[in-house]
């Protein structure tokens, strides 16, 4: 008998297979390629039960005022306890600094984004560079071709940038967006397995024929990275999201409680959400978009209760285990959003339950949350034993 | 109690498998069936079930495993002699009842029966699972190229 199933029963049957050798089986037939590669059997393979948590923000990644970089085990967290609550040191991995990685003499380092495992760091002179903490691989990604040509304009003036960096499930592949305000705004890809970029030389345009995502100057920041895809601020409340795989942008519907004062994205727990405050206010209020795509699935979480007047800023962490906590840093707008403190806020009375102390000696400057993927994982791990 | 007269008693479904056979089921086997339980909501009390997908021989092993699941305990035991009947049975009778469970849909014996294929590719080159599962290689050598590069990516 031929082996003829639909694809859900060779999902079904693949599902039971080990991360390693799910690559290997896309060589049997297209059939399986075309299946393993598509985002269905993805997300249906990510999704046994007992693997939930590990799409969740389980690593958290802070850069320090002295340039070193820590990575914690946000699963090593004692979620139960908020008594005196730290970080255990056993949780604390402290990586190679950045000087040393990239022979940058810079002092101000920046967080693009991290995802699976690997973290986009950008200097003061704009270089950018991967870094993979648990394989202590990192390198340099060149300057994008359309954005080299700018800097070579008679001003001598680097134009704006917007960037974003990703992790490509379908075709297994890191990439970084790079947005360059110019005449016109150009959007160039860099894929990491093929080491080069590509122009796609469009960003959806509105009727004046400016770029829609907001550029530096209105607040831009980095793309948040949720569901395969990056997300932006546009003008007039919309979030521009980019599919990773097609390379193509899209917009959300209009979501009022975007159009604040001070509003940016963010990801919790694997959910796109939003962080929004309202002129005059220091209340942030936090919206998650619990089904992704979903309009109308915006749900607000909670309101950060008069935050004080030095950190009008947060980065969210984590929920807790039980979902009753949340996990977030004050970030001080005005000197560059250095973090002043991590707290655990109830969810059900928005109100602060305790600082959380963190053994590093000087202050955090950037902080990131990234997801770890199973399969990349094992692919890491298996390398390892591999070499020794 | 009135245990062994109600069991006489039961309630019993007729299926009819796709070579015209009939087979009169109690109806707690029976409705292990999602499928099953479907079709019972459309046709009215004493219909007979048309299965136009499952032949004869591969309907009497589903239903001998829906009512093993219904009246044996522990399960977990039951799991295992069915487990061992599955990995020893041939190819054909295997393959069978995946389509046959699919179509029924009867989680318990699709997992079950997913899960012996995938121990029978364990371990196995992509070369090795298309010669045992007769799969004609369609891909062009282009295609197995980028594949085999990839791969070598993923590991370095």
């Amino acid at each position: 008998m031929i082996f003829f199933f639909p694809n859900e029963v060779v999902a079904q049957i693949l599902r039971n297979l080990p991360p390693n050798s799910i690559l290997q089986l896309k060589l049997v037939c297209k059939q399986w390629k075309l299946l393993i590669e598509s985002r269905y059997f993805v997300e249906y393979y990510h999704k046994h039960p007992e693997d939930e948590e590990t799409t969740n923000n389980n690593r958290l990644f802070c850069l320090t005022k002295s340039n070193d970089i820590y990575e914690i085990d946000l699963e090593k967290l004692d979620f139960g306890s908020f008594d005196g609550m730290r970080f255990p040191e056993t949780a604390m991995h402290k990586c190679l600094s950045p000087k040393h990685m990239f022979g940058s003499t810079s002092r101000n380092f920046d967080i693009i984004g991290s995802c699976n495992g690997v973290h986009c760091i950008k200097d003061k002179q704009g270089n950018v560079y991967l870094y993979n903490p648990s394989t202590e691989a990192h390198q340099r990604i060149p300057n994008p071709p359309f954005y080299t040509q700018c800097v070579k304009n008679p001003w001598k003036r680097s134009p704006c940038r917007v960037y974003g960096f990703g992790y490509d499930y379908r075709t297994y592949d890191y990439k970084l967006v790079w947005i360059t305000w110019f005449y016109p705004t150009q959007v160039e890809v860099y894929s990491f397995k093929t080491n080069s970029w590509k122009t796609l030389g469009f960003c959806p345009y509105n009727k004046r024929s400016l770029s829609v995502i907001n550029p530096p100057w209105l607040g831009g920041n980095h793309g948040v990275y949720v569901s395969n895809s990056l997300h932006w601020l546009g003008e007039e409340g919309r979030i521009v999201c980019f599919d990773l795989f097609s390379e193509k942008f899209t917009m959300f519907p209009y979501f009022d409680k975007l159009e604040m004062t001070f509003a940016f994205l963010d990801v919790l727990n694997g959910c796109l959400s939003a962080c929004c405050t309202n002129g005059g206010s220091t209340n942030i209020d936090i919206w998650v978009m619990e089904k992704y795509g979903l309009h109308g699935s915006w749900t607000k979480l909670l309101t950060v209760d008069a935050v004080d007047a030095s950190a009008l800023d947060i980065k969210l962490i984590t929920l807790s285990k039980d979902g009753c906590a949340l996990l977030l840093a004050k970030l001080n707008r005005w000197s560059f959003n250095q973090c002043t403190s991590i707290c655990w806020y109830d969810i059900h009375t928005s109100k602060m339950m305790c600082e959380v102390k963190m053994e590093i000696r000087t202050e955090v400057n950037r902080l990131a949350t990234s997801s770890q993927n199973k399969l990349t994982l094992t692919l890491q791990k298996l390398n390892k034993e591999k070499k020794t | 109690m009135a245990s062994s007269s109600t069991s006489e008693q039961k309630k019993k479904i007729r299926l009819k498998s796709a070579d015209n056979e009939l087979f009169d089921v109690d109806e707690d086997a029976a409705l292990q069936s999602e499928t099953i339980k479907n079709l019972l909501q459309e046709i009215s009390g004493d219909q007979i079930v048309p299965l136009p997908n499952v032949t004869s021989k591969i309907l009497a092993k589903v239903i001998e495993y829906c009512s093993n699941m219904c009246e044996l305990d522990p399960i977990i035991s039951v799991n295992k002699q069915w487990e061992s009947f599955f990995k020893n049975c041939d190819q054909d009778t295997l393959f069978d009842t995946i389509l046959a469970a699919n179509y029924l849909s009867i989680k318990s014996l699709l997992d079950l029966t997913c899960k012996c294929v995938a121990d029978m590719m364990k371990g196995k080159t992509p070369e090795e699972i298309r010669e045992k599962f007769h799969i004609v290689n369609d891909l062009t050598s282009e295609e197995e190229a980028k594949i085999r590069a990839e791969i070598s990516w993923a590991f370095e």
